[in-house]
C-alpha cells in the first residue's frame, strides 16, 4: 500500500508544490461536477502543466495501482468527473493554451484545458471559429468536450465534437504517450481516435488536441417563432428539414422553460400563453441566406405560428441565444432542484414523445420543462423537484429514467451529448444487451486493463456478472442452508437415480 | 437508549460553522446548481485554476460550512477573502446566485470568529475603523498628504527610505497618489447648489471618502454636470463614508453604524435622489437593506434609501442629459468597474455619455468587464493577485487610447499605478471629468 | 474468379441473412477456419496479401434497403446494397448519402464502410465515419452486437461504429448499416477552372481564405498531360443564388489569374463528375496520399516528376481543401510501382503525410506494405484485435501493422 504522504510527495515532485491539493477540507469543491446527486472526495487533485507531466503522473499512479481520473472545468452533467473510487483527480485546467493555429490548413492545436469559446475568441479576429458549441461553451474545455463528445446547438448542420477533432496526443492509463488520429486524411489502421472521443475519460487522457477550424459564415439570419401549440412547432421543424434546408440550428423551448429563462438576466419577454418557441438559424453565403430565411418564415406561417421575427441586430440575436443557452441553470429560478435529461429520438416522433413526457409529468406530479435541439431530436427534459421533500429526489431520478426509456422505445438513445457517466449507467442496460456491454468492456480492457482510469463510469458491470456476484453473496450469507442443501442432495441423489 | 448516541453525533455534525447573527442565508446558497458557468469569468480562478478559488467553489464552501460539514477554518476563510467581490459571476449566473452577498456575510462570520491580525488587521485598525468612518480624520489625512506632497517632505521621505515601513503594495501606491486638493469637496462645495434651467429634481451628492480625499475635483465635476442638467444638488456635511470597505472586510458591525448615519442624513433632506460617482460605494448604498435583514426599523428605512440611490451616469440618462457642444479631440477607452457593470448592471449609460461628446472617439477595451485588481483594499491585502490582474488589464488597454475612463476611484488608483509602472502616456479619468470638460469648453467656445 | 488477396483455394459462402452469417462465424471460429468477408470485391487489391483464408463470406445477397425515413434523414441498409442502388432509392425522396468514392458501380455499401472509402464530397460532408451512426456486427464467435443508435446524436457508450468503419473486415462482419443523410441539393453547379498547377495553388489559397462553401474542390490532371494543364472543379450545394455568387467570385478570380473557366449546371454537372469517376478506373496502380492541404502542390509536383523520370502515364486528383490526393498510374512494371510507392512515402512522411495503396497487383503489395508505418497508436491495434478476435479468425494479416 502506498501511503498518502508518499503519494503527495511523488506528485509534488512531478508537478510542483503549489499544484497538488491534498488537504481534506480543500478537496470538497472537487467532490462533484455539474451533476450533484452523487459526491465523493478525491484523494488529491494534481494539476500538471504539459504532456510530460501528465504522463509522469499517470505512470506513477499506474505503477502504484492508484486510481485516477481527468477533470476539465467540471461542468459535465452526468458525473463523469466524480471520484467514486477516491481517485487522484488530474486537473487539466492549467493546460489551457492555444498551441498553434494554421489558417491555410484550417487546423488548431490546443491543450485540453482551453475553454471552448476562448478558442473561437482567439481566432475570430481572423474570421474563423470552432464549430461545436455546447451551451456551457463559455466555460467548458475542449478536453472535456473530447471526453464527452459534446454536441451543441449548431451540430445539426456542422456535426458534433467527434466530427471536429482530427488528432490528439493521448496518455494511455499506463503512462505511455501515443498519437491518435491524423491531422489530414485518415489515420492508418483502426480509428482509435473515434473510440477515444466520447470515452468519458475511461481510456486515457488527451493532452494535445488538433481540431478543425472553420471560416465564419458570411451571413447569419436568426428567426424566433412563437407557437400556440407544441404540435405546430414540431411540424414546423419537420417541414423545414423536408424542404431541403439544413438550418445551422433549430432549438425549441416549451412554456415552463420560457418562464424560467425569462426570470434570468437574459429576459426576452415570451408571451406567457404560448406553448413553444423555436429559435431557427440559417447561415451561409449572404446571397442565399436571405432566401432560406424567407422560406423558414413562410413554413412557420404555414404551420400556424403566432409571431415570427428575424433578429434585427447582433445584440438581439445574442440575447435570444443567451436566453436559450442559460436555460438549464435558469431552471434554478423556478425550482429548488432539477435533473436534466438528454434523450434523442427520431425527429418525426417529436410530438408523440412530448405527449408521453407530459403524461409522465402528470402521473408523477413533477413539473418537466423541455428545452431541446429540435433539429436533431435531442431532448433535454428538465425534471423539477425539491430535494427537501422526502422521497422526491428518488422520484425525480425514476421519472428521468422513464423519460429515457420512452426515447429508447421509439428507436432513440439515452444520451445525445451529456454522456452516461454515473447518472445513466443503469439506463445503459435498457439500451444495450449484455453482449453489447461486454463488447464495450473488451474495448476498455484493451486500453485500460487494470481499470484504474475513471472506473465505474460509462459502462455498467454486465448483468451476468452482477447475477454471479449476487448468487455468490447469497451463498455466502446462507452458507449453512446451502451446505445443508448440498448434503441433502448428496444423500438423496443416489436414491433418485435408483 | 442505544439510539441516542448516533443522533447526537449526527446533530453535532450538522451544527453550522456560522455561529453569529447575519450569517449567509440558505435560500441564497441553495440556489446554486453547480453548473460552473461562473468559473471562467472569475479573475481569481483564471489566475489560480483552483476551484476553491472560484465562485462555485466558494458558494459550496459556504454551504458546507453552514451545514456543519466544514469548520470555519483556513479552507473556507482563505477562498472567501481571496474573492475580489467583483460580482462578474453574478452577471453570468443563470440561476441568480447572489455571490457578493454570500461572500460579504461569510466574511462577517470570519470577522466575528477571528478578529483580523497581521496585515489585514493593521489595515482594518488604522483605516477601516480608525479613519474612514470619521470625517475629521479623513480630512486630516488629506491635509497631511497634501502637506507631504507640497512641502518637499515627499522627497525627503523617499530619499531616507522611511517608506519602507509600509507594505510593498502601499509603497507602490504612494507613488501614484494624485495631487491632493486644498479642500475635500464636501467642505468646498456649498450645501445647496440650485439647478440650472428647469428643475428635474433634488439630488444629494454622496461625496465618499477615497473619492473626496484623492479625487475631490471629480466630486466637484459631478456636482457641476448634475446642476447643468437640471438637478438641484445638496451636499450635507454630516454624511460619512459608505462602509463598503468595511463590508468587504467583513466588519459589518462598523458598516451598520455608518449606514445608519447616512440613511438618517439623507432621508432628513427629503431629496429625490442620492447621486454617487464611485461604483463600489454605489453598490454598497444600493445594498444597505442587506445589512439590516434582522432590523425591521432600519430595514424599511434602508429600502427607502436604496431605492433612490443612482450612479451619476445612470441618473443623467434617466432624467435626460443635454449633449455637450464642447469638443474633445481624444481617443479614449472605457473600463467597466466591477461594481458598476456586475453589481449595478450599468454598462451602456457611461458609454452613452462619452459618445455624446463631440469628437471624442471611444474604442472598446477587450474584456473590459474583468476586474483590474483594485477591489477596495484587495490590492493591499492580496498584492500578488491584484498585481497579476493589473498587468492583464494594462495589456488590454489599446495602444491608440489617450485616456482610460472609468467610474470608480479604486480602479482609478489601481490603473494609475499600472500606468506609472509601465511609464505609459495615458490619462486615467472619471467619466464625469470628460463630460464636465466638454460642458466647460462649450461655455468657453460660445 | 474472385480476387481474395490470397493464392489459396477458399470456399465462397453467401449468407442470406444475419442469422446465417452468425452461424457461419460461430462454426468457423470453433473449427479454427479463417474467414474473409467481402462485398463486390472491388477493393481487395488494396490490402496486404494476408494469410490463407478458408471461407470467403460474400455479403452480396444481403442487399436490401431495410428502412428509409426521409423525414428523419436516416437510412438503414444491408451491406450488399450497391452505392448506385442506394442512390436511386434516396434520390426518389430528394435525399442523398454524400459518399462518392471513385469505385466501380458494383461496389457495395458494406465494402465502402469497411474501407472508409471517400470521394470529393468529403470536402463538405466528411467521410464514412461522419455519416455512419449505427451498425450491426457479427463478432468472430457468432455474437451479434449493435453499435451506436439510429438517431443522429448519440454518446451512449463507446463509439464502436467508428472502430468497425475502416477496419477492413479484420474485426467482425458488418450485417447492417445506418447512415444519416442530407437533402439532395436543389441546385447543382460546378465551375471548372483551367491552368497550371501554380494557378491552381493560388486559386486554392483564395478559396480556403474566402467565405465560399465548396462542396467539392478537386484539382485534376489528365493522363495525356501529366505535367501541363490542370483543372480545378468547384461545386456548390447551396441554393441557386448562393451558387451564382460563388460562381461569379470564382470566375472573377479566374480572370485575375488569366485562367479560363467553364460552368456546368444540373445534370450536366452530375454527368461530368460521373465521367471523372469512370476515368479513375483501369489504372495499374492507385495510391492515396494525404498531407496538409498546403503541401498538395509540392507532392503533386513530385508525382509529376516521377512520371517524367520513369516514363509512365499518371493522372492525379487532389481534394485541395482536404489535402487528400489520388494518383492513378498506367503502364508500369511491378518493381517500378514498388519504387514509386516507396519514394512517395518518403516524400509524404517528410511533411507528416501518409501514402496508402488503393489498388495494385499482388506482386506490388508483396514488395511494399500497402499501408505503411502505423505510428505509436499501433500498440493498441494488436490489443483491440486480441480482445475482439483472439483466434485471429477475421481476414488475418491483411491490414495495417500486420493485423
Amino acid at each position: 500500500m502506498t501511503s498518502p504522504v508518499e503519494l503527495v510527495r511523488a506528485m509534488k515532485e512531478i508537478v510542483g508544490e503549489q499544484h497538488v491539493i491534498h488537504e481534506q477540507n480543500k478537496l470538497h469543491v472537487f467532490s462533484c461536477d455539474g451533476y450533484v446527486a452523487r459526491q465523493a472526495l478525491p484523494r488529491a487533485v494534481v494539476s500538471p502543466a504539459n504532456t510530460e507531466e501528465v504522463a509522469a503522473v499517470v505512470k506513477w499512479l499506474h505503477e502504484h495501482q492508484i486510481p485516477f481520473l481527468p477533470r476539465g472545468a467540471g461542468t459535465g452533467l452526468s458525473g463523469g468527473a466524480i471520484a467514486l473510487n477516491n481517485e487522484v483527480v488530474i486537473s487539466l485546467a492549467r493546460m489551457n493554451q492555444l498551441l498553434s493555429v494554421d489558417f491555410e490548413n484550417l487546423r488548431a492545436v490546443v491543450q485540453p484545458g482551453l475553454v471552448n469559446l476562448t478558442l473561437t475568441k482567439q481566432i475570430t479576429g481572423d474570421g474563423y471559429y470552432y464549430a461545436p458549441d455546447p451551451s456551457s461553451q463559455s466555460v467548458c474545455t475542449i478536453g472535456g468536450n473530447l471526453a464527452e463528445n459534446a454536441g451543441g446547438s449548431h451540430c445539426l448542420k456542422y456535426g458534433v465534437t467527434t466530427n471536429h477533432i482530427v488528432a490528439a496526443k493521448f496518455v494511455l492509463p499506463d503512462g505511455e504517450v501515443i498519437d491518435v488520429g491524423q491531422p489530414y486524411g485518415d489515420a492508418v489502421g483502426y480509428d482509435i481516435l473515434g473510440l477515444v472521443v466520447g470515452s468519458e475519460g475511461t481510456l486515457g487522457i488527451a493532452t494535445e488536441i488538433t481540431v478543425k477550424i472553420l471560416k465564419k459564415p458570411q451571413a447569419v439570419q436568426t428567426a424566433l417563432a412563437m407557437f400556440d401549440r407544441v404540435e405546430d412547432a414540431s411540424n414546423t421543424v419537420s417541414a423545414i428539414i423536408g424542404t431541403g434546408i439544413i438550418p445551422a440550428a433549430i432549438e425549441m423551448m416549451d412554456q415552463l422553460a420560457m418562464q424560467a429563462v425569462d426570470k434570468s438576466n437574459f429576459h426576452v419577454g415570451y408571451p406567457p400563453d404560448i406553448e413553444a418557441v423555436l429559435l431557427i438559424e440559417v447561415d451561409g453565403l449572404a446571397a442565399g441566406v436571405e432566401e432560406d430565411a424567407e422560406r423558414v418564415v413562410e413554413i412557420c406561417r404555414q404551420n400556424h405560428v403566432r409571431t415570427v421575427k428575424i433578429a434585427e441586430s447582433t445584440d438581439e440575436r445574442a440575447l435570444w441565444w443567451s436566453s436559450r443557452k442559460m436555460a438549464f441553470g435558469a431552471t434554478g429560478r423556478i425550482s429548488p432542484d432539477y435533473i436534466v435529461q438528454d434523450g434523442v429520438i427520431p425527429r418525426s416522433r417529436l410530438t408523440e414523445v412530448l405527449q408521453r413526457i407530459t403524461e409522465i409529468s402528470r402521473e408523477s406530479g413533477l413539473r418537466i420543462a423541455n428545452v431541446f435541439h429540435a433539429g436533431d431530436g435531442n431532448l433535454h427534459p428538465l425534471i423539477c423537484y425539491d430535494s427537501r421533500v422526502p422521497g422526491e429526489t428518488e422520484k425525480a431520478i425514476r421519472v428521468g429514467s422513464e423519460v429515457l426509456h420512452v426515447c429508447v422505445d421509439v428507436g432513440g438513445t439515452i444520451t445525445g451529448e451529456h454522456g452516461v457517466g454515473i447518472e445513466k449507467i443503469e439506463d445503459m442496460r435498457y439500451q444495450f444487451r449484455d453482449e453489447e456491454i461486454e463488447a464495450q468492456i473488451a474495448i476498455r480492457r484493451a486500453f485500460n486493463p487494470n481499470d484504474l482510469c475513471n472506473a465505474g463510469k460509462l459502462i455498467p458491470e454486465p448483468a451476468r456478472c452482477v447475477e454471479v456476484k449476487q448468487a455468490r453473496r447469497i451463498i455466502e450469507q446462507n452458507v449453512e442452508v446451502f451446505s445443508g442443501f448440498q448434503e441433502q442432495t448428496a444423500v438423496t441423489a443416489p436414491d433418485s437415480t435408483s | 437508549m442505544a439510539k441516542a448516541e448516533p443522533e447526537l453525533v449526527q446533530m453535532s455534525r450538522h451544527v453550522s460553522a456560522f455561529r453569529w447573527p447575519d450569517a449567509p442565508e440558505e435560500e441564497k446558497f441553495s440556489v446554486c446548481v453547480h453548473c460552473g458557468f461562473c468559473l471562467d469569468v472569475c479573475p481569481t480562478y483564471q489566475e489560480l485554476k483552483d476551484e476553491n478559488h472560484s465562485p462555485r467553489g466558494r458558494v459550496l464552501l459556504i454551504k458546507e460550512a453552514a451545514e456543519g460539514k466544514l469548520p470555519l477554518d483556513e479552507s473556507v476563510i482563505d477562498p472567501v477573502f481571496t474573492c475580489l467581490d467583483c460580482r462578474a459571476c453574478e452577471t453570468v449566473c443563470p440561476s441568480g446566485v447572489q455571490v457578493g452577498s454570500l461572500i460579504e456575510t461569510a466574511r462577517g462570520q470570519a470577522h466575528a470568529a477571528y478578529p483580523p491580525v497581521g496585515r489585514a488587521g493593521t489595515v482594518e485598525r488604522i483605516f477601516l475603523r480608525g479613519v474612514f468612518p470619521h470625517r475629521s480624520r479623513l480630512r486630516a489625512i488629506g491635509k497631511f498628504i497634501r502637506f507631504y506632497q507640497r512641502s518637499g517632505l515627499r522627497t525627503v521621505v523617499r530619499k531616507t527610505g522611511a517608506l519602507s515601513v509600509l507594505p510593498h503594495a502601499a509603497r507602490e501606491m504612494e507613488a501614484v497618489i494624485p495631487e491632493i486638493a486644498a479642500d475635500m469637496a464636501v467642505d468646498a462645495l456649498p450645501e445647496r447648489i440650485p439647478a440650472r434651467d428647469a428643475k428635474k429634481g433634488t439630488a444629494v451628492l454622496f461625496t465618499g471618502c477615497v473619492m473626496d480625499v484623492f479625487f475631490a475635483h471629480v466630486n466637484e465635476a459631478t456636482a457641476r454636470v448634475a446642476v447643468r442638467n437640471g438637478l438641484e444638488v445638496l451636499v450635507p456635511r454630516e454624511q460619512v463614508c459608505c462602509g463598503a470597505l468595511q463590508i468587504h472586510a467583513g466588519d459589518r458591525e462598523q458598516a451598520r453604524i455608518m449606514a445608519k448615519t447616512n440613511i438618517d442624513v439623507f432621508l432628513a433632506t427629503g431629496a429625490d435622489y442620492l447621486i454617487i460617482n464611485a461604483a463600489g460605494c454605489g453598490a454598497a448604498l444600493k445594498e444597505y437593506p442587506d445589512l439590516f435583514r434582522d432590523d425591521p426599523t432600519y430595514g424599511q428605512r434602508a429600502r427607502d434609501f436604496s431605492a433612490r440611490v443612482r450612479d451619476i451616469s445612470e441618473l443623467l440618462v434617466e432624467v435626460g442629459f443635454e449633449a455637450p457642444k464642447g469638443h474633445i479631440n481624444k481617443t479614449v477607452t472605457y473600463h467597466d468597474a466591477c461594481h458598476l457593470c456586475h453589481a449595478q448592471h450599468i454598462r451602456s449609460q457611461p458609454r452613452q455619455l462619452l459618445r455624446a461628446i463631440p469628437d471624442l472617439k471611444l474604442v472598446e477595451l477587450p474584456d473590459s468587464e474583468r476586474c483590474c485588481g483594485s477591489a477596495g483594499i484587495y490590492n493591499l491585502t492580496h498584492p500578488d493577485m491584484a498585481s497579476a490582474l493589473l498587468e492583464r488589464k494594462m495589456d488590454d488597454i489599446p495602444e491608440t487610447a489617450d485616456a482610460v475612463v472609468m467610474g470608480n476611484p479604486g480602479c482609478m488608483m489601481q490603473i494609475r499605478l499600472g500606468v506609472h509602472k509601465r511609464q505609459r502616456d495615458l490619462d486615467v479619468l472619471h467619466t464625469v471629468e470628460l463630460l464636465d470638460e466638454a460642458y466647460q469648453k462649450e461655455a468657453a467656445e460660445q | 474468379m474472385l480476387q481474395t488477396g490470397s493464392d489459396y483455394p477458399a470456399v465462397l459462402v453467401e449468407p442470406a441473412d444475419e442469422a446465417q452469417t452468425a452461424a457461419v462465424m460461430k462454426r468457423a471460429s470453433e473449427a479454427g477456419w479463417k474467414v474473409k468477408p467481402i462485398g463486390a470485391g472491388t477493393q481487395l487489391t488494396g490490402e496486404a496479401p494476408g494469410e490463407r483464408v478458408h471461407i470467403v463470406l460474400s455479403m452480396g445477397r444481403m442487399n436490401q434497403v431495410l428502412d428509409f425515413s426521409p423525414s428523419d434523414l436516416v437510412v438503414t441498409v444491408q451491406p450488399g446494397v450497391t452505392l448506385s442502388e442506394l442512390g436511386r432509392v434516396l434520390t426518389a425522396e430528394q435525399k442523398m448519402l454524400p459518399l462518392d468514392p471513385w469505385l466501380p458501380a458494383a461496389s457495395t455499401i458494406g465494402g465502402i464502410a469497411s474501407t472508409a472509402a471517400s470521394g470529393p464530397r468529403r470536402a463538405l460532408y466528411g467521410g464514412v465515419r461522419d455519416m455512419a451512426i449505427a451498425l450491426r456486427v457479427v463478432y468472430p464467435d457468432g455474437t451479434v452486437i449493435r453499435t451506436g443508435s439510429k438517431v443522429v446524436k448519440n454518446v451512449a457508450g463507446y463509439d464502436m461504429t467508428k472502430l468497425f468503419v475502416g477496419s477492413r473486415g479484420t474485426l467482425g462482419v458488418i450485417t447492417e448499416l445506418t447512415f444519416k443523410l442530407r437533402p439532395l441539393p436543389l441546385h447543382r453547379e460546378t465551375v471548372l477552372l483551367f491552368g497550371s498547377a501554380e494557378d491552381i495553388r493560388l486559386m486554392r489559397s483564395k478559396l480556403v481564405g474566402s467565405v465560399l462553401i465548396p462542396s467539392r474542390a478537386q484539382a485534376l490532371s489528365s493522363f495525356d498531360e501529366p505535367t501541363g494543364v490542370w483543372m480545378l472543379a468547384v461545386d456548390c450545394d447551396e441554393n441557386e443564388r448562393s451558387a451564382q455568387y460563388q460562381t461569379e467570385q470564382l470566375k472573377a478570380w479566374a480572370t485575375e489569374q488569366s485562367m479560363s473557366a467553364d460552368v456546368l449546371q444540373g445534370s450536366a454537372a452530375d454527368d461530368w463528375w460521373e465521367a471523372m469517376g469512370e476515368q479513375a478506373l483501369g489504372a495499374d496502380l492507385v495510391v492515396r496520399l494525404a498531407a496538409a492541404p498546403t503541401n498538395w502542390h509540392d507532392l503533386a509536383a513530385k508525382v509529376a516528376e516521377f512520371a517524367t523520370r520513369y516514363g509512365v502515364d499518371v493522372r492525379q486528383s487532389w481534394a485541395v481543401t482536404l489535402g487528400i490526393g489520388e494518383v492513378f498510374v498506367r503502364g508500369l512494371a511491378p518493381e517500378l510501382a514498388t519504387q514509386i510507392v516507396t519514394e512517395l512515402r518518403t516524400a509524404a512522411t517528410r511533411v507528416n503525410g501518409t501514402v496508402v495503396i488503393k489498388h495494385a497487383s499482388a506482386q506490388v503489395r508483396q514488395g511494399v506494405d500497402p499501408f505503411g508505418p502505423i505510428g505509436r497508436a499501433g500498440v493498441l491495434f494488436e490489443r483491440i484485435k486480441h480482445q475482439i478476435d483472439p483466434g485471429r479468425t477475421m481476414s488475418p494479416a491483411t491490414f495495417a501493422g500486420g493485423i
